[in-house]
C-alpha cells in the first residue's frame, strides 16, 4: 500500500511508535493477566483453607493445613508458618512442608522479647521485613538445604492478636517483582489471619458449648446429691433425737423417782444433787427439741398456713398454759382485754412464738414481779407485746438477741437455774419472719425490765385473699416444730 | 380413785423406761404386765382384759401400729380399755395414723415427769368408766 505525502522517515516512525504501543499493550495484558491469575491463585487457595480449617481443627492442624495448601496453591516459594505461644511469648513451633507432608522446623524457640531476629521483630513490632540473611531472619543457625534470593518474613495476625509468622523463601529479588507481587504476599497473609483467627473462634465456641453442657451437668448433679444430703441430713436428725430421746427420758424418769419416790430419806444434798440432775436433763430434751426445729426451719421443713385468728384469746390460752408456773415464782401474768382485729397468721406458729416469749419473761422476772400483755393495731398490723418488770437487757445485748446461741452476759445467772438453750429467741424470729412478720425488743436497761413485740398482718379482706402469697410450703416433706419449753 | 384391780399393759422395748413405769404404776397400786417387742404384746392384747394399754410404736418384730391395725380388725372377747401410744417422735403423721387406727391418745415420753404421766393415766381411766 502507498502512504501518499508522507515521508519514509515519518512511516518508519509510525510503525515503530505503533508497535512499541503494541508492546505496551501487550506486556500490559500480561501483567494485569499475571495479576489476575496470581490473585485467582490466591482466592483459590484461601477458599481451599476456609474448607479445610474448621471448628474441629486445633491451632496447630490449622497451622499444618496452611503450610501445605499454600505451598501446593501457591507459587510463591516455600513458605514456612511460625507457631506463637504466647503464654512463653516465643515461636515453638515452625511448620514447613516435609517430603510429601508437614513436618517441625528444627529451632529453637525464639523468644519474641529478647531475639534481634527479624522473625522476633516482625512480631514485636507489627511489620514485615525482606532480607537475604537466614541467621538474621531466624537468629539461629538454622539447617535449609535452600537456595533462594529473598526472605519475606510477615506477622501473622487475627483480628485480635498476632498467632504466628509467615516466611517465604523466593525465587525471585524484590527488585525483579512487580509492585502487585510484593502486595499479593501481603494481602493472603492477612487471609490466612483472618482464617486462624476463625477457627481459633470457632475452637472456642466449641470449647465453651461443651464446658457449659458438662458444668450443667455438674450442677445437676451437684444439686441432687445436696437434696439427698440434706434429706439425710434431716432424717438423721430425727432419727438421731428420737435416740436420744429414750436415754434421756430414763434418766429423768429415774432421777425422778429418786428424788421423789425414794425408799430411804434424803439429805438435803442428795436432794440437791438430785434435784439439779433433773433440770439438767430437762435442759438436754429442751435443746434436742430446739435443735430439731432449727434444723427444720433451716432445711425449709416448716410449713406456714395462715388463717385469721383471735390474737387476744390466742393470749389468753398461753396463760393458761404457764399459770401453774407463774403462781409458783409468784408472778402475775395479765392480758389485756382490747379489741382488736384479728390476726393474719399460722396460730400454731404464733401459739409457739408467744409460749416463747412468755416462758422468757418468766425466767427473768424476779418474785412479785409482773407480765402484761398488750396489743396495738394501726388497721394494716397488729402488734403485741409482752412487758416483764424483770432483770432487763443492757443496749449492747440488745442487737444479739435474737442470734443463736446468744447468751447475754448478764443473764448467766438467771440461766443456770432457768435452762435457757439459747435458741427460743432464733426460732421466734425465724417464725414471725415466715408469716411476714416482725419482731423486735426493747429494755430501758438492766433491772427495768424488758419488751418483746412482735407484729402479724392483719386479716383484712386484701390480705386473706392473698393468702397464697402468704403461705409457706415445705420443701420435701413438711415436719411439726417439737414442744417449745417454757 | 381406786386404783386396786385395775390391769395396764406396759408395752415398751427399752429396758429401763419399761421397768420405770413398771415401778412407777407398781407403786400407785395397779397390777401392770410389760411386753417388750410387738409379737409378745400382740398375744398380751388378744387375751385381753386389760383396763389401758400403754403402747409404744417403735417396737421389734411388729410395731405399734400394726397391733392397733390387728387389733381393731379382730377385737377379742374380752376387750380393753383405752390404748394410749407412748412415742418420742412428735409427727403429726405417725400420730394421726394411730389415732385412726383406734388409739384413744397420745403422750411424749420425753415431755412429760412421772407425776404428769400418772395424771394423764388417771384422766384416760376415768374417761373410759
Amino acid at each position: 500500500m502507498n502512504l501518499p505525502s508522507l515521508s519514509f522517515i515519518t512511516q518508519a516512525i509510525l510503525v515503530l511508535a505503533i508497535a512499541l504501543f503494541g508492546y505496551i499493550l501487550i506486556k500490559e495484558r500480561q501483567r494485569t493477566r499475571g495479576y489476575l491469575e496470581s490473585y485467582d491463585r490466591i482466592l483459590n487457595a484461601a477458599r481451599k483453607l476456609y474448607k479445610v480449617v474448621s471448628g474441629d481443627t486445633n491451632i496447630e492442624q490449622a497451622f499444618v493445613q496452611v503450610v501445605d495448601v499454600t505451598n501446593k496453591e501457591l507459587n510463591l516459594g516455600l513458605c514456612l508458618l511460625g507457631h506463637l505461644n504466647n503464654e512463653k511469648n516465643q515461636i515453638d513451633k515452625i511448620f514447613f512442608p516435609l517430603g510429601g507432608s508437614i513436618g517441625q522446623f528444627q529451632s529453637a524457640p525464639i523468644d519474641i522479647k529478647e531475639s534481634s531476629s527479624l522473625i522476633a521483630r516482625a512480631i514485636r513490632e507489627k511489620q514485615s521485613f525482606i532480607s537475604f540473611d537466614k541467621l538474621l531472619v531466624f537468629g539461629q543457625e538454622v539447617s535449609l538445604n535452600l537456595s533462594f534470593n529473598s526472605i519475606f518474613v510477615y506477622p501473622v495476625t487475627t483480628s485480635e492478636e498476632v498467632v504466628g509468622v509467615f516466611i517465604l523463601f523466593s525465587n525471585k529479588h524484590p527488585n525483579n517483582m512487580a509492585k502487585f507481587e510484593l502486595e499479593i504476599i501481603g494481602d493472603y497473609v492477612d487471609l490466612v489471619g483472618l482464617i486462624i483467627g476463625n477457627s481459633k473462634l470457632l475452637t472456642s465456641l466449641k470449647e465453651n458449648k461443651e464446658s457449659f453442657a458438662s458444668m450443667t451437668k455438674q450442677i445437676y448433679t451437684m444439686n441432687a446429691k445436696l437434696h439427698q444430703l440434706d434429706h439425710l441430713k434431716d432424717d438423721f436428725v430425727s432419727v438421731a433425737s428420737h435416740e436420744l430421746r429414750t436415754p434421756m427420758t430414763a434418766i429423768k424418769s429415774y432421777a425422778w423417782m429418786a428424788l421423789y419416790r425414794s425408799d430411804i430419806p434424803l439429805s438435803e444434798k442428795l436432794k440437791k444433787y438430785l434435784s439439779r440432775t433433773l433440770i439438767s436433763t430437762e435442759r438436754l430434751i429442751n435443746l434436742v427439741n430446739d435443735m430439731l426445729n432449727v434444723s427444720r426451719i433451716e432445711s425449709g421443713r416448716i410449713e406456714v398456713n395462715p388463717k385469721a385468728f383471735d390474737l387476744v384469746k390466742l393470749s389468753q390460752d398461753v396463760a393458761l398454759e404457764v399459770e401453774t408456773r407463774a403462781t409458783e415464782r409468784e408472778v402475775k401474768v395479765i392480758v389485756q382485754e382490747q379489741k382488736v382485729p384479728q390476726a393474719f397468721g399460722d396460730p400454731d406458729k404464733v401459739h409457739q412464738v408467744l409460749l416463747n416469749l412468755v416462758g422468757n419473761a418468766l425466767k427473768f422476772t424476779p418474785q412479785g414481779g409482773q407480765i402484761n400483755i398488750s396489743f396495738f393495731s394501726d388497721g394494716q398490723n397488729i402488734e403485741i407485746s409482752v412487758k416483764d418488770s424483770g432483770v432487763g437487757i443492757s443496749k449492747d445485748d440488745l442487737p444479739r438477741l435474737f442470734q443463736k446461741f446468744s447468751r447475754l452476759d448478764n443473764s448467766y445467772v438467771a440461766a443456770a437455774t432457768s435452762g435457757g438453750t439459747g435458741l427460743g429467741l432464733f426460732i421466734s424470729k425465724s417464725l414471725i419472719e415466715l408469716m411476714k412478720g416482725k419482731i423486735w425488743a426493747s429494755s430501758e436497761g438492766l433491772n427495768k425490765g424488758a419488751t418483746f413485740t412482735f407484729s402479724l398482718p392483719v386479716a383484712s379482706q386484701e390480705n386473706l385473699s392473698q393468702v397464697e402469697s402468704y403461705r409457706v410450703k415445705a420443701g420435701g416433706g413438711a415436719k411439726q416444730l417439737e414442744p417449745v419449753a417454757i | 380413785m381406786n386404783n386396786e384391780q385395775k390391769r395396764i399393759l406396759v408395752v415398751e422395748d427399752d429396758q429401763f423406761l419399761r421397768e420405770f413405769y413398771q415401778e412407777l404404776l407398781q407403786g400407785e397400786g395397779f397390777i401392770v404386765d410389760v411386753a417388750a417387742d410387738g409379737d409378745s404384746a400382740s398375744l398380751k392384747i388378744q387375751q385381753g382384759g386389760y383396763d389401758l394399754v400403754l403402747l409404744d410404736i417403735m417396737l421389734p418384730k411388729k410395731d405399734g401400729l400394726q397391733i392397733l391395725r390387728d387389733y381393731s380388725l379382730s377385737p377379742p372377747k374380752e376387750k380393753n380399755g383405752p390404748i394410749v401410744v407412748l412415742t418420742n417422735l412428735g409427727q403429726d403423721v405417725v400420730i394421726k395414723q394411730a389415732f385412726s387406727l383406734g388409739a384413744a391418745g397420745y403422750m411424749i415420753k420425753s415431755a412429760l415427769n412421772p407425776n404428769q404421766v400418772l395424771a394423764e393415766i388417771q384422766s384416760y381411766l376415768k374417761n373410759s368408766r
